[in-house]
């Protein structure tokens, strides 16, 4: 109906809408699920103050009522949502500085880091990927599963240890991180676009293997990798934590374990909710691609 | 390459067993300190050498063995239970149902989970015993893990749901709980047990994972995870390369792990 009132750029509007309405609420029921999940760990109303010795009774029983107040998820959340509106993400207990101003400071630099690990992973899964399917060796195969299930047996931040260890930046620790978790899938799209029958047929009718390749095979293995692009940089951000950490980069990664480590809860909600934009925001983009990609793939 | 994955298999049932002998095993208490001793290399009275405490290695990794595998498959039955509900439930029932259970799996698909596994166990409290913080700490990966292996589920169920002798156990008059039991859940088994294993390695990571940072199972109680933690002076390891025992223990078991599965799947 939507089609014949509006025509196909309608419906493309309508869809494209949809998605953001969608990303929209994912964002939004996060935030509440992690609001929740933080307000009901078993520890929310035990800090430090109440082992503080410099502080009366009177003091900590008047702490903890207000702690008390914001225990309903949905209230806190409704609060922190206002307040964040108005640029105010609360003070970072640990570091003493306004959140904005904290995340504002490291949030270039994992940008940085996170960029150019997901850069150097993407191109080095696409080529040895690419290599991998168009090589009839098994030995090849072989060769380049064992490393990268090798790579995939050992945790995000023993491989970073090990890239640390080798005197490389952090961004190498990221791309070692992600690239093991998409070469798996870029082989298996390549390998399964060659082995498609109008492919074969095309082969075999002598049409040149670069021409092949980049009109048939690349075109078909373009919608999954976009998707796998998305989840990428949610990997590469997580990844970020034990590399910054380890690597003592000053980095989101790093402030986030160094909240953890000190309970400082205004810095950590506050992080993971822009990482959930963030992922929710590529996730958006990544469905826009595919979109439009939808008519002209193969 | 089928002895391979035997290999596998004798190696991860051996090191069930010698875990779980641990109490016998263990030539030391894990938690016992030789102040004397602190930081020194493997030797015969210290297999493993000791960390800077001065606490025996080995003994303590016999200990770290048991308690990540044991973490790992509570872990792994927590997800794979959460999974079958609501996988299942989202998939047998359809409808509006599906529709916002596979909101909820999309929804937990998108929430950053390291962050919030972070914040959520920085918020234990102060006074936890070891012993909580594994049953926390199984509980919140449990929490967070279950998603992937719910949409498999479901689609699982919707296939098995429109088959033949579903639909005509269904025109039988066949009641919901009886179709769940007699028809669904026999032939979702071979799913249920796949995603279980894929669990227990992506698990034991994840415990590797938080540990290392500090943020596993609390001290003195040993895991794979928190005998990596030792790791974050990684520029010791050139001159006491024996601080990386446990990293090849856990990439062992892993890999055997991985290799069991390749093995159980070819057998079905």
């Amino acid at each position: 109906m939507i089609k014949i009132i509006f025509g196909a750029r309608g419906r493309f509007f309508m869809q494209v809408a949809g998605r953001a309405l969608r990303s929209l609420l994912v964002l939004a029921l996060a935030g509440l699920a992690g609001a929740a999940l933080v307000r009901l760990a078993p520890g929310w109303d035990v800090d430090e103050a109440q082992v503080d010795l410099r502080l009366s009774r009177q003091s900590v029983e008047r702490i903890g009522a207000e702690r008390a107040l914001s225990r309903n998820p949905l209230s806190f959340y409704m609060k922190y949502l206002s307040s964040l509106t108005r640029g105010e993400m609360g003070r970072s207990e640990v570091y003493g500085q306004a959140v904005a101003q904290l995340i504002g400071e490291r949030f270039s630099v994992t940008a940085r880091t996170v960029g150019a690990g997901l850069l150097i992973a993407w191109c080095a899964a696409l080529l040895l990927g690419t290599a991998v399917a168009l090589s009839d060796r098994p030995a090849v195969l072989v060769g380049a599963t064992a490393l990268t299930a090798s790579a995939l047996s050992i945790p995000a931040g023993l491989l970073a240890v090990f890239c640390l260890l080798a005197r490389l930046p952090p961004l190498a620790a990221i791309a070692a991180i992600v690239f093991p978790r998409i070469f798996p899938h870029v082989y298996e799209q390549v390998r399964a676009g060659r082995a498609r029958p109008y492919v074969l047929f095309g082969r075999g009718r002598g049409i040149p293997p670069l021409r092949m390749f980049l009109w048939y095979v690349l075109p078909l293995a373009a919608g999954p990798l976009i998707a796998l692009a998305g989840v990428s940089v949610t990997l590469a951000f997580s990844a970020s934590i034990p590399v910054e950490a380890l690597a003592d980069s000053a980095g989101l990664g790093q402030l986030a374990w160094k909240a953890a480590l000190g309970r400082d809860l205004p810095v950590l909600v506050t992080i993971t909710l822009l990482l959930t934009a963030i992922t929710t925001l590529v996730n958006f983009w990544s469905d826009l691609l595919l979109l439009c990609l939808g008519d002209t793939a193969v | 390459m089928r002895a391979i994955r035997l290999l596998a298999i004798v190696f991860l049932l051996a090191t069930a067993a010698i875990s779980l002998a641990a109490d016998w095993l263990a030539p030391h208490d894990y938690a016992e300190q030789f102040r004397d001793h602190a930081g020194e290399p493997p030797s015969p009275r210290f297999p493993a050498g000791t960390d800077e405490l001065g606490r025996d290695r080995a003994s303590r990794l016999l200990h770290a063995c048991r308690t990540s595998l044991l973490l790992a498959l509570g872990t792994a039955s927590l997800a794979i239970s959460l999974a079958a509900i609501i996988g299942g439930v989202a998939g047998f029932r359809g409808g509006w149902v599906d529709s916002a259970l596979s909101s909820l799996m999309d929804l937990m698909l998108s929430l950053p989970w390291l962050f919030l596994l972070l914040t959520v166990r920085a918020l234990l409290p102060l006074n936890t015993s070891p012993s909580a913080s594994i049953s926390a700490t199984a509980a919140l990966i449990g929490l967070a893990g279950w998603a992937p292996a719910a949409r498999v589920i479901r689609a699982n169920v919707l296939s098995v749901r429109n088959s033949a002798p579903l639909l005509y156990a269904r025109a039988c008059g066949l009641r919901d709980y009886r179709l769940l039991a007699v028809h669904l859940l026999p032939n979702l088994k071979p799913v249920l047990r796949a995603q279980f294993w894929i669990f227990v390695p992506v698990f034991l990571l994840t415990e590797a994972n938080l540990g290392l940072l500090g943020l596993g199972i609390l001290e003195p109680m040993p895991s794979l995870g928190s005998m990596l933690a030792e790791l974050q002076n990684y520029d010791r390891i050139p001159s006491a390369p024996w601080m990386l025992t446990p990293a090849f223990l856990l990439l062992g078991i892993v890999t055997s792990l991985h290799l069991a599965m390749a093995e159980a799947k070819t057998w079905e």
